[in-house]
């Protein structure tokens, strides 16, 4: 069932918060105040209050002045009044001046509170909507801007080295200052394929809706096998995998996969060139309803400074191999559509450990 | 005799800017730094190469900062030791901001958009002669 509309009553005469309360608490979740004071410590003790009704005459204050205050303090809730016809000159002034929903006259039928209550409702959704909204869409805003400028550094800066290179290539006889010129711009060309693939997960991990399977993570695990086997023996890393699945588990596989693939490049792409003994370890254990997934690598490991900065956007704590800055940042948001979460440890020079907690849906 | 500095990292751009220094000037000497400490901390030990001005090709993108920090650990340099460098911005950023900044920066000579290539290390020696 849903939870009931939340309505704050003001009202100075302890006979008419009797009687709306008593007349409306089956809908409607009713808080009641005599005063001013009284409604804003309510208001600030229960920020779910969606509608304010407050009658016009009071001692202090009118209802008037009362929601003016309000609408600076606490902009969300919509504002009804409740006033005798006399009062009407100086209502029509705060209903224009958008201090007001709705007024209602007294005295007042059951039905018009419920229809007036009704009305403000669907206009507190609506506005309500229209926020989350729109802080949506500034975020997306901020993510455009810094998504602009990584185009300049990130697609523009390879791309450029490719046509520095092809200008050059116009006069190089020699074959061998060619191959090597053309190894060089291959791996330009792996940082903008690497660049795309991450945007490209980055866009479909987002907007897409989870599609929850069961998971065997032995199967996942033989994929993860199937795609950097031949890279991984050709490089000489020991790839060491346990997996311990007693009990189903329910996720996003796609998802998943995109965790756990964007982990494995890591751990591949960070080893250090020419170490004897390069390993990547992989352990999976599903209990109580949750994967605890371990990946350890033999890699160049990550200073303790850039920990809280790797799961950022655009973020890179070392340039000196190919990569986005997108990598961690999808897992990151992968894991939280997931409900899981992922730390590091690292040391310098001697590999990475990043554990991740991912619940069963 | 011209001498260079380059500041950059990618292995291609460096790769670009040496064969095109060769080509236009095969007996200057180059320097290669792949960070911006190396780079500043050989630069205020240097005496200079001799009356001309080193010419600095300056990346952006450094792994250990911008070449906006380097900037400003350049302008914290004595004056004479910043006179024997003519520090020209290459760069693949599209940024408005941040060019004006560059263009704005008094101790920047020249911004210029990547790749290096041949007609644009001429326009920077001229550059050069120009200001001599």
């Amino acid at each position: 069932m849903e939870k009931k509309i939340q309505i704050l009553y003001v009202d100075d005469e302890q006979d008419n918060l009797t009687g709306f309360k008593a007349a409306f608490r089956l809908s409607y979740h009713i808080y009641t105040a005599e005063n001013a004071q009284a409604a804003l410590s309510l208001l600030e003790k229960h920020p779910d209050i969606r509608i304010i009704i407050c009658d016009q005459r009071m001692p202090q204050m009118t209802g008037v002045e009362f929601f003016e205050e309000v609408r600076h303090l606490y902009p969300l809730p919509i504002r009804i009044l409740i006033t005798a016809y006399t009062d009407i000159e100086s209502v029509i002034g705060a209903v224009n001046r958008g201090q007001i929903f709705r007024y209602i006259g007294k005295p007042w039928y059951d039905v018009d509170i419920v229809s007036a209550i009704e009305e403000a409702h669907k206009f507190y959704l609506a506005s309500s909507m229209l926020m989350i909204k729109n802080q949506e869409l500034q975020l997306a805003y901020n993510e455009l801007d810094k998504f602009a400028y990584s185009v300049s550094h990130d697609l523009r800066g390879p791309l450029s080295g490719i046509l520095g290179a092809i200008e050059l290539a116009r006069d190089i006889e020699d074959v061998e200052e060619m191959k090597e010129l053309l190894n060089l711009m291959e791996s330009s060309v792996f940082k903008l394929d690497d660049y795309i693939s991450s945007m490209h997960d980055y866009y479909s991990s987002r907007r897409g809706e989870l599609k929850v399977m069961d998971i065997d993570f032995n199967a996942v695990c033989e994929e993860l096998q199937e795609i950097y086997g031949v890279y991984i023996s050709t490089n000489k890393i020991r790839f060491n995998v346990s997996v311990d699945q007693q009990e189903t588990f329910r996720s996003d596989e796609f998802v998943l996969k995109m965790i756990l693939n964007n982990l494995m490049t890591n751990a591949i792409k960070y080893q250090k060139k020419n170490y004897h003994d390069k390993s990547i370890g992989l352990s999976i254990v599903i209990r109580g309803g949750a994967a605890d997934i371990e990946i350890r690598d033999s890699g160049i490991g990550i200073p303790e400074s850039h920990f809280e900065e790797i799961f950022n956007l655009f973020s890179r704590a070392t340039s000196h191999r190919a990569g986005s800055g997108l990598g961690l940042y999808n897992v990151k948001g992968a894991l939280l559509k997931l409900g899981g979460h992922i730390t590091v440890s690292s040391v310098v020079d001697q590999g990475t450990l990043f554990k991740l907690m991912i619940p069963s849906k | 005799m011209l001498s260079f500095i380059v500041i950059e990292h990618a292995q291609l751009d460096c790769y670009i800017a040496r064969k095109v220094i060769v080509r236009e000037h095969p007996a200057s000497p180059v320097k290669f730094f792949d960070t911006i400490a190396a780079a500043v901390m050989s630069m205020s030990e240097a005496n200079g190469s001799g009356n001309t001005p080193d010419i600095v090709l300056l990346d952006l993108m450094m792994p250990d900062g911008s070449g906006f920090h380097f900037l400003e650990v350049f302008e914290k340099l004595e004056t004479k030791k910043r006179e024997q460098y003519f520090i020209v911005v290459l760069t693949s950023s599209l940024n408005k901001g941040e060019l004006s900044r560059l263009r704005g920066n008094p101790h920047v000579r020249m911004v210029l958009d990547k790749p290096m290539t041949v007609k644009k290390i001429q326009t920077v020696i001229e550059a050069l002669h120009l200001e001599r």
